[in-house]
Order: structure tokens, then C-alpha cells, then sequence
């Protein structure tokens, strides 16, 4: 047989020496006990968060100036999501990379969506009984790209003006734009828009991508999310709304967002799953790794977890 | 010392060719007999309550999955109008807490242990694969909680997702899929890894203690597996074991500190570590 | 029965964070974090209950495996 030089890190011999009795079921039977007993007084005394969730009838009625000026980025789509790329537009607006590999562009354009489509036009189409609507949407239509473009500038110029409301909108060249925005203001605070988006041909849809990327694209639920400390620079990964502990295991994943270059590159999110694949992969081959795998021996914690064997040595 | 063999005689009648069932019967057996699988004895050098945080991961693990199981009975939404959903919600929650909890101390005991020692590397990485596997099933949990907290991890971690190319494949947007992965396929894997690595441990028992310098000076050179070996290969015994006599060894922690080719029986290069052995002055028996 | 199972602790309130430069972390992560440490160093020292013994030659009876494997794993000389 092959033998081998002894590495006190790697190996161990087996071992020849005495046993004890052992209930390997009484044990694992005990701590069940241990942790239901643990989980019930928990959730008696503590309960778990259920912090409602922001539609986009509660996001327009709470900030309907938030609302419009993503509206109007969404029909330009100039809008997060109408620039994001992969998966959602062909077109790259930050493609995240690494290096010169773009996973993202690989993967291509799977859940494609066309925010002045899915956001604006095709919601407001549904309405009943609104001529006037149906033909400001025609005439926007039939414009020319240029045409549209200079509308929507003068009503996002409007919009993002501090005294805008949403229900003060001055006069201004902004064409159908005007009444499709108001129209959608309106759909939006009756809940219709809410229903709208996540409308399907089939009836049934478990599928709450268009709604969710519509309400994410505002700057409403990040305000909400910062005022309880869940954004991404606030170490928000690790963290759970109200007072309730979260999740201390991201803390690692999380502490990448907070340090540069992450925490203001462009590649951000790439780079830390990047960084964070490889610490894992590091974690799993700690037994392949000198000087790692020798930390347990160097430390010697394990004086304390053994010292009954060691005292039995003597 | 003899090097037995693992492998059972397989009971066929000469004339029968060995069947899959049976070739497989008597591998499971051979690797996992009965006195193994379910042992009432384990060495006594298992003696901290360290030990007892594997069990409580599994128990809360238990716990999750009971409570989840409750949860599935009535649908997403039933924790949000009743009272006894929401006790049962929380239940998940805790569950989950600890069962993050006692892991982490677990993964904390099994390094200072240095538990990979002895062909258990595949303990250690299963473990490790089902730490992360576990982070990922609790994602999509979150996820599925179909309230603001769900709404802001799902809309914030669709970057770093997309940004993998996986966004394309896993939208964290469609609640269907993630509560599907959530419910059945993510706790399916973790099930499955955190079973073999509890048969590794039953395969390889617990890691033994760091040898002392002068029950490892005594030793002769460990024949181990053969190169290429990972530690995933076949349980072989250890020839030359009964040569590490550890009720020789001293108390204390001069540890072989070499790890040279060779270096087994070597005197000068356990020199440091004979001198420091003779220093603490225990006795051999 | 719903005031029976209602929280004893209100969580839901706004969180209290602590800042140490970069770092900022709830106080509720902070006690989940410093409990770990407290019950892995209570893990590391507190006695553990005293089994009795078997000498080696009881760990060596006959309750071999067809391997001639022992139950703790260990080999036959």
C-alpha cells in the first residue's frame, strides 16, 4: 500500500481507544424538545414582522409627484428598468461586468419589458368609456419619436419641479402626454392600475414582475426602505423591518456593498457575487488549504473541546 | 494489524449473476452497517457540549419544517388575516433563526476542531454546501412573504441576481416560481445534502482529537489512501493505527508540527517537539 | 384566542441602530450575534456530564460488524 507523510492538519489516525454508552435517538429527540419548546416561547413573545406591502394605488396616493415623474420615465423609458438591459431590455444601459465578461448580456432578454407598454399605454387602453383618453393615446402614438421625446422632456421638466403635486400640473406643450399622465394618476389611486398590471390572458398569474419593477422604479419604497435602515449602504441585507433581529448570516455578503471600490462602482453587484462565490468556494476547500486548515492547530480552541481526553493522556 | 476488508460477501447463488438491487445492498451495508448507522456507543473523547450543536441544527431544521408544513396546508396568504397563521409564521421565522444560530456555532466548533482531519473532507464540504444552500432557501422565503419586506429584498437582490445571469432564469420577481422553489425544490436539496453529510459523519465518526508529539513520534507512517483521494473515496483503514497509541501521548498540545515528506520517525524533526514533550513530563504508561 | 396568541414584546416599532463608522448594525442583530459567541465559549468550557468508561478490551466485545469494523468505527488490531 501507497503510504504517505503524516500532516496533523489533513490527517488523523482512527481511533482505537474506549467508548462510551451513546443515545444517538435520545439526543436528537432531546433537542427537538429543547428547540420546539425555544421556538414556541419565541413566537409567543415576540411574533414575526407583516409590514404591508406598498401598490401602486398606496404609492400614488402617499406620493403622487413620486409617482408621475416615474410614470413619465417609464413612457420615455428613461426609467430604471426601461435602461436596466438583460433580462428585461435588449438594450445595455449598465451591463453589469466583470472583467470584460458580461453574464448579464449572456443571459440575454428573457423578461422582456416595455415600460411605455406594459407601465403606461397598455394599462390606460384598458379603461372603458374614455374617448378622449383612447385618442390622446392614438395621437401619441402616431407622432413621431421626436415628437413624443419633446413632450415627455416638458412633462418631465414639470414633474420634477419641487412645487409639483400631481394634481397642479400647469399648462405646458406636452401634448396627449398631459392627459395620459392624469389618466394614470387617476387608474392608479381607484387601484385599477394595480389589477391592470398584473392582469393575464389566462386569468390566473402568480407573477408580480411588471408591478413590482413599476413601484421599484419610484423613489417611494427606497424612502421607506431607508427609514428602516434596509437600503443597500445602510448594511440593509442583514436587517428586518421594526425592531425584529434579521439576518446576521448576510453580514459578509453585505459588508462588501459598504467598502470601495463596491460600494460606488457601476459593477457593484457583480463584483461582490463575484467576491463572494469565491469566498465560499474558499470556505468549502479550507481542508485543501495550508495555513487555513492549520488555523484549528495554531489557535488551540480545541484544548478546551478535548481537555478531558488530554487530562486522560497523563 | 490486518487490513480487513469493507466489503460483505455478497449471499448469491453461484449461478446468479449479482443484481444492481443486490451489488447496491451489500455497499450500503458494507459502508454503513447496522452498529455504525445507529451506534449506543461513541469514543470518549466526545465529551463538550460543542458537540450537541450538529443535533440542534437538525432539530430546528425539524421545527422549520414542521411549521412550514403548516403553512403550506392553508396557502401564502392565510398568516395574514389570522392570528394563528401569523403564530405559526413566526414559528418559521424562529425556526429559521436558530436554525442559522446553532449552524454557525456548529460550523465554529467543526473548524476548531479541524473536523476534515481523516478523509472527512466530504463532511466538511457537504456541510459547508448546505450552509449556502440553506441562505439560498431562505431567500426565496422571504421572498414569499408577500408583504413590504418581500417586496424590497425582491426588487434590491434582482441586481445582484441579474447581474450573474441568472435573473434571466430565477426572477425573485415572479412569486410563483420563488414560492415553489421556496416550498419544494430548495429544501429538497438541503434535505438531501444535509443527509449525506449526517451518513459521512455515521461513515467516519467523529473526528478524533490532535495526536500528542510523542504518541505521533511512535507512529509509523500512516498508509493512506492512494493519491488522487479526496477523502470521497472508500472508507480504508488506516494501516499502522494501533502504532498511535494516544494513552502514550502527553497532555498538552505539542502537536507534530511537521508536515515534511518523510518526516514520520524522523528524530531531528521532531526534535522541538520530543524536548518540549520530555519538558511537560508525562509519563508513558 | 387571537389576544391569547398576539405578541407579550411589540417589535414592530422602529428599529435602534449602532454606528461605528462604516459598520451600523440593529441592537436586535447585535444580542443575536453576542449570544452566539456567548453560547460557543459556554459550549467550549462548561463541564460536560461524565459518561462511564469502557475499558478497551469492552470496546473490543463481539458487537462487531461483518466488516470486523467497530461500532465507534475503529479498526480490529
Amino acid at each position: 500500500m501507497k503510504t504517505k507523510s503524516f500532516n496533523p492538519d489533513r490527517d488523523v489516525a482512527d481511533w482505537d481507544g474506549p467508548t462510551v454508552r451513546y443515545d444517538l435517538f435520545k439526543e436528537v429527540t432531546v433537542c427537538f424538545v429543547i428547540v420546539l419548546i425555544l421556538v414556541a416561547a419565541l413566537s409567543a413573545i415576540f411574533s414575526s414582522p407583516d409590514e404591508h406591502p406598498v401598490t401602486v394605488k398606496s404609492w400614488s396616493a402617499a406620493d403622487p409627484a413620486d409617482f408621475l415623474q416615474t410614470a413619465i420615465a417609464e413612457l420615455s423609458e428613461t426609467s430604471a428598468t426601461g435602461t436596466y438591459g438583460p433580462p428585461y431590455t435588449a438594450t445595455c444601459g449598465l451591463c453589469q461586468k466583470i472583467g470584460p465578461v458580461s453574464l448579464e448580456s449572456l443571459a440575454g432578454t428573457r423578461i422582456a419589458i416595455d415600460t411605455a407598454q406594459d407601465f403606461v399605454i397598455g394599462p390606460l387602453l384598458t379603461l372603458p368609456n374614455a374617448p378622449a383618453l383612447d385618442a390622446a393615446i392614438a395621437t401619441f402614438k402616431a407622432a413621431s419619436a421626436k415628437q413624443q421625446a419633446s413632450w415627455e422632456s416638458a412633462y418631465a421638466t414639470i414633474a420634477a419641479s419641487p412645487s409639483f403635486t400631481g394634481s397642479n400640473v400647469k399648462a405646458g406643450a406636452y401634448g396627449p402626454v398631459g392627459p395620459m399622465m392624469s389618466q394614470l394618476l387617476a387608474m392608479a389611486r381607484s387601484g385599477a392600475l394595480d389589477g391592470a398590471l398584473l392582469a393575464s390572458p389566462q386569468l390566473y398569474n402568480t407573477n408580480y414582475t411588471k408591478p413590482l419593477l413599476f413601484i421599484q422604479d419610484g423613489g417611494y419604497l427606497a424612502s421607506l426602505a431607508d427609514a428602516q435602515n434596509l437600503g443597500g449602504d445602510q448594511w440593509g441585507m442583514m436587517n428586518e423591518t421594526g425592531s425584529y433581529p434579521g439576518q446576521a448570516w448576510l453580514w459578509l455578503y453585505t459588508l462588501w456593498y459598504q467598502v470601495p471600490p463596491m460600494n460606488t462602482s457601476s459593477n457593484g453587484d457583480a463584483e461582490v457575487w463575484a467576491i463572494m462565490m469565491a469566498l465560499t468556494l474558499l470556505l468549502a476547500l479550507v481542508p485543501f488549504i495550508p495555513g487555513l486548515r492549520s488555523i484549528p492547530r495554531w489557535t488551540r480552541l480545541y484544548r478546551l473541546v478535548w481537555r478531558r481526553h488530554y487530562r486522560s493522556l497523563q | 494489524m490486518t487490513v480487513t476488508s469493507t466489503e460483505p460477501k455478497v449471499a448469491v447463488s453461484p449461478n446468479d449473476r449479482p443484481t444492481w438491487t443486490g451489488r447496491f445492498r451489500a455497499r450500503a451495508v458494507g459502508t454503513f452497517p447496522p452498529e455504525k448507522l445507529l451506534p449506543d456507543r461513541q469514543p470518549t473523547y466526545v465529551a463538550s457540549w460543542i458537540y450537541i450543536f450538529g443535533a440542534l441544527t437538525l432539530a430546528a431544521f425539524g421545527v422549520v419544517l414542521l411549521s412550514g408544513a403548516v403553512l403550506a396546508i392553508e396557502g401564502p396568504a392565510w398568516w395574514h388575516n389570522s392570528s394563528v397563521g401569523l403564530y405559526f409564521n413566526s414559528a418559521h421565522l424562529w425556526g429559521t433563526e436558530l436554525f442559522f444560530f446553532f449552524m454557525v456555532i456548529h460550523l465554529w466548533g467543526k473548524f476548531f476542531m479541524a473536523a476534515w482531519r481523516g478523509r472527512r473532507r466530504a463532511t466538511w464540504i457537504t456541510g459547508v454546501l448546505a450552509f449556502a444552500i440553506s441562505i439560498a432557501t431562505a431567500f426565496t422565503g422571504y421572498l414569499s412573504q408577500q408583504n413590504f419586506d418581500s417586496e424590497w429584498i425582491g426588487t434590491q437582490a434582482k441586481d445582484g441576481i441579474n447581474a450573474t445571469g441568472a435573473g434571466a432564469f430565477w426572477n425573485v420577481l415572479n412569486f410563483g416560481q420563488m414560492l415553489l422553489w421556496h416550498v419544494l425544490l430548495l429544501p429538497l436539496i438541503v434535505a438531501v445534502v444535509i443527509g449525506v453529510h449526517v451518513l459521512q459523519v455515521r461513515r467516519h465518526g467523529v473526528v478524533p482529537p490532535f495526536a500528542t508529539s510523542r504518541a505521533v513520534a511512535a507512529a509509523p507512517a500512516i498508509a493512506g489512501p492512494a493519491a488522487g483521494d479526496t477523502g470521497f473515496g472508500e472508507d480504508k483503514p488506516a494501516v499502522g493505527g494501533d502504532g498511535f497509541d494516544l494513552d502514550a501521548g502527553v497532555a498538552g498540545d505539542t502537536i507534530l508540527a511537521t508536515s515534511d515528506p518523510g518526516a514520520l520517525g524522523d528524530a531531528a524533526s521532531n526534535t522541538e517537539s520530543a524536548t518540549t514533550a520530555t519538558q511537560e513530563g508525562g509519563a508513558t504508561p | 384566542m387571537p389576544h391569547i396568541l398576539s405578541a407579550l414584546v411589540n417589535l414592530n416599532h422602529p428599529g435602534h441602530y449602532l454606528h461605528w463608522g462604516a459598520v451600523q448594525i440593529s441592537v436586535a442583530n447585535l444580542i443575536v450575534i453576542l449570544l452566539m459567541l456567548v453560547t460557543f465559549v459556554l459550549a467550549l468550557v462548561l463541564p460536560f456530564p461524565h459518561g462511564k468508561a469502557a475499558s478497551r478490551r469492552d470496546a473490543k466485545a463481539p458487537a462487531t460488524t461483518p466488516t470486523g469494523e467497530q461500532a465507534d468505527g475503529s479498526t480490529e488490531p
